[in-house]
């Protein structure tokens, strides 16, 4: 009986043992199976579970201007998206997107319950605090991200200099454009391990975010946002097309002021067109017209061969191949020394000096100014004008070029040119930035031009164009005024008899005797008034009154301010 | 004893790493509010508002070139 017992007990003893083996071959097979088989695949899943791999963006750099106030400068703002798969509740996302966000919610209904896509802005570059808000609502299926949106505090000020980001925040115009690369800087990475909540606990591998650099510009935004006021009062009083204006230190380089009317608010590129974003300072090109005379008279004093009193006599009009050439004005045959020639600004007399110069010597002169090259100032698309080559001269050639016309040149290429004997001929490469993240960005190039004589000479002359010449209007009181009037012709379909209107500029320093700026005023086709003398010498005048005394430049000519007031 | 202590660090760490978190938020947070605040400072500075504001509130111009005097030094 008890051995029968016994035998009874054993048996479920080894029942037992062997449920127990099999349930531990089991787990076994199970343990190798999840750690051996499904290893790598689970590993992989808990990694996409708890670990994540973030990309830090790298907040774009700001803008300065030259005192330090913000042209450009990133925003954050937070981005709400939504996955319509995980969408509960459509109708009340949309009416509080509408409340607190300000989104359409009868455009955003339906791309919520469009269950095919997984990816739904609710609305992009909201403000961070009305976007918290919303979040706090806890609507199933909606997500958000930060997101930098570029901003340009001054709106309409140095637009088309400072240029635009992209919703990507990647230049695409302007300075924005040429220093993307600095001002984008690096991302940071970093892999996170999360919690249940979402919450980083652990840093696992880190690499350290850029930031993007901090460009400093050299313009003044005051100077601009003045030049930009005259240049807009100036298109509106002429009926003007557009007018463009440049401010210039002419022993630095740097360029205070690059202003063009009409402009556009900067926050709002995608309503302004292609033409009123262009720096067409920079990227459009002008046929001069008188302006350019310095280069003819600067040739051939430099060549020896005339001195500024030397005298020629100068018909009605001159020959030059199947034409005759008369000046603006109509006048009777003078006898005008070639400081008279710049003063009253004589096409007979330019091109008879640049007869006597001959074509090869002008055009080496021409070269020599930088004519027909860029600048190399640092903004993109800078053209380098159009120069014909001396073998593809016609006969006429040397009646158009010596006095601006058949020639284009851009606005920068002018009033560096004019900087160049601001600073007793020696020419300053135009640049528009000073520093970038702490460092000059280049060194500006500096080349002389002509002799320190002859920049004398010129900047005496010149200085007679606004005392009795063409540029009287482009006086200023307490202060000598030197520059010049240029009037282009702006060829029509069968060349200049066929005009299509005018470009009227003046481009002049201030005090001539020791010049702390060079102003340049082109102004694209006005009615009412072709010349530059009439038309852009008073916004001249504007501009560097108010420069002037901003820059607290003592006068140098008191005894004109006395004139001026009696 | 050593398993309290290897507890004990891992927690301690884990703390850290949470106020990590909330201060890499908070700072992102702080540059959004500087980048604003810097926006509105520079949209107050525009010379063209201020002088509109002068000229509306206070009714103050820009004062004539011609009428400020400069007193050279070096001549006297």
């Amino acid at each position: 009986m008890k051995a029968g017992r016994e035998k009874r007990a054993n048996h479920r003893i080894r029942l037992l043992l062997a449920l127990f083996a099999v349930a531990f071959a089991a787990l076994l097979a199970r343990a190798l199976w999840i750690q051996g088989v499904q290893a790598g695949r689970l590993a992989t899943l808990a990694h996409s579970q708890h670990q994540k791999s973030i990309k830090i963006p790298a907040g774009r750099g700001p803008i300065f201007d030259r005192t330090g106030v913000q042209l450009a400068i990133g925003e954050q703002t937070t981005t709400v998206y939504a996955d319509p798969r995980q969408v509960t509740n459509a109708s009340g996302i949309a009416v509080a997107a509408h409340r607190l966000l300000g989104v359409d919610p009868n455009a955003l209904y339906p791309a919520l319950r469009n269950k095919r896509t997984q990816f739904v802005y609710v609305k992009r570059f909201a403000d961070p605090e009305q976007a918290a808000l919303f979040l706090k609502k806890g609507f199933a299926g909606v997500f958000s991200y930060a997101e930098e949106r570029r901003q340009y505090p001054q709106r309409s000020v140095a637009a088309q200099v400072v240029g635009y980001a992209g919703v990507d925040n990647k230049g695409l115009g302007g300075l924005e454009l040429e220093y993307d690369r600095k001002l984008s800087g690096h991302p940071g990475k970093q892999t996170i391990v999360r919690d249940a909540t979402g919450r980083a606990i652990d840093v696992i591998s880190s690499s350290p975010v850029q930031e993007g650099a901090s460009v400093f510009t050299t313009i003044d935004h005051t100077i601009q946002a003045n030049a930009e006021q005259v240049l807009q009062a100036t298109v509106s009083r002429w009926h003007a097309r557009d007018a463009t204006a440049i401010v210039l230190d002419p022993h630095s380089g740097e360029v205070l002021a690059m202003a063009q009317a009409p402009g556009y608010d900067a926050n709002d590129t995608g309503k302004a067109g292609p033409n009123v974003i262009r720096n067409r300072a920079v990227t459009d090109t002008y046929e001069p017209g008188s302006t350019f005379k310095l280069v003819t008279a600067t040739a051939v004093l430099s060549e020896g061969l005339v001195k500024p009193s030397t005298r020629f006599t100068l018909p009605v009009c001159i020959r030059v191949a199947n034409y005759c050439i008369h000046d603006a004005e109509p006048r009777g045959v003078v006898t005008y020394s070639v400081a008279q020639i710049l003063k009253y600004s004589s096409n007979v007399g330019a091109i008879t000096l640049a007869e006597k110069l001959g074509a090869p010597a002008l055009m080496r002169w021409i070269d020599r100014f930088g004519f027909g090259h860029a600048t190399g100032v640092d903004f993109p698309g800078e053209t380098g004008g159009l120069v014909l080559p001396l073998d593809k001269w016609s006969g006429s050639t040397i009646g158009n070029v010596p006095i601006g016309q058949g020639i284009a040149v851009t606005p920068i290429q002018m009033a560096s040119v004019y900087a160049a004997v601001a600073n007793d001929g020696v020419w300053v490469q135009p640049h528009l930035v000073s520093r970038v993240g702490g460092r000059a960005p280049f060194k500006p190039t500096h080349r002389r031009i002509m002799s320190t004589a002859v920049d004398h000479a010129i900047k005496s002359m010149l200085t007679g164009v606004v005392q009795g010449g063409t540029g009287t209007e482009a006086a200023i009181p307490g202060y000598t005024v030197a520059g010049k009037t240029g009037t282009g012709s702006i060829p029509g379909k069968h060349g200049y008899a066929d005009t299509s209107g005018y470009m009227a500029s003046f481009v002049g320093m201030v005090p001539a005797k020791d010049p702390r700026i060079v102003v340049l005023v082109v102004v694209d086709r006005p009615r009412g008034a072709i010349f530059g003398g009439v038309v852009a010498a008073p916004a001249f005048a504007s501009i560097a009154k108010f420069d002037l005394q901003y820059l607290e430049v003592p006068p140098d000519a008191p005894r004109t301010e006395l004139t001026a007031r009696s | 004893m050593l398993l309290a202590g290897v507890v004990f660090v891992n927690l301690a760490v884990l703390k850290l790493n949470l106020r990590l978190d909330r201060a890499n938020q908070e700072r992102t947070n702080l540059r959004g509010a500087n980048a604003a605040l810097q926006s509105q400072l520079s949209a107050a500075l525009a010379s063209g508002r201020i002088q509109a504001q002068a000229r509306r509130l206070d009714g103050l111009v820009q004062a004539d070139p011609s009428t400020i005097g400069y007193v050279n030094l070096a001549r006297r």
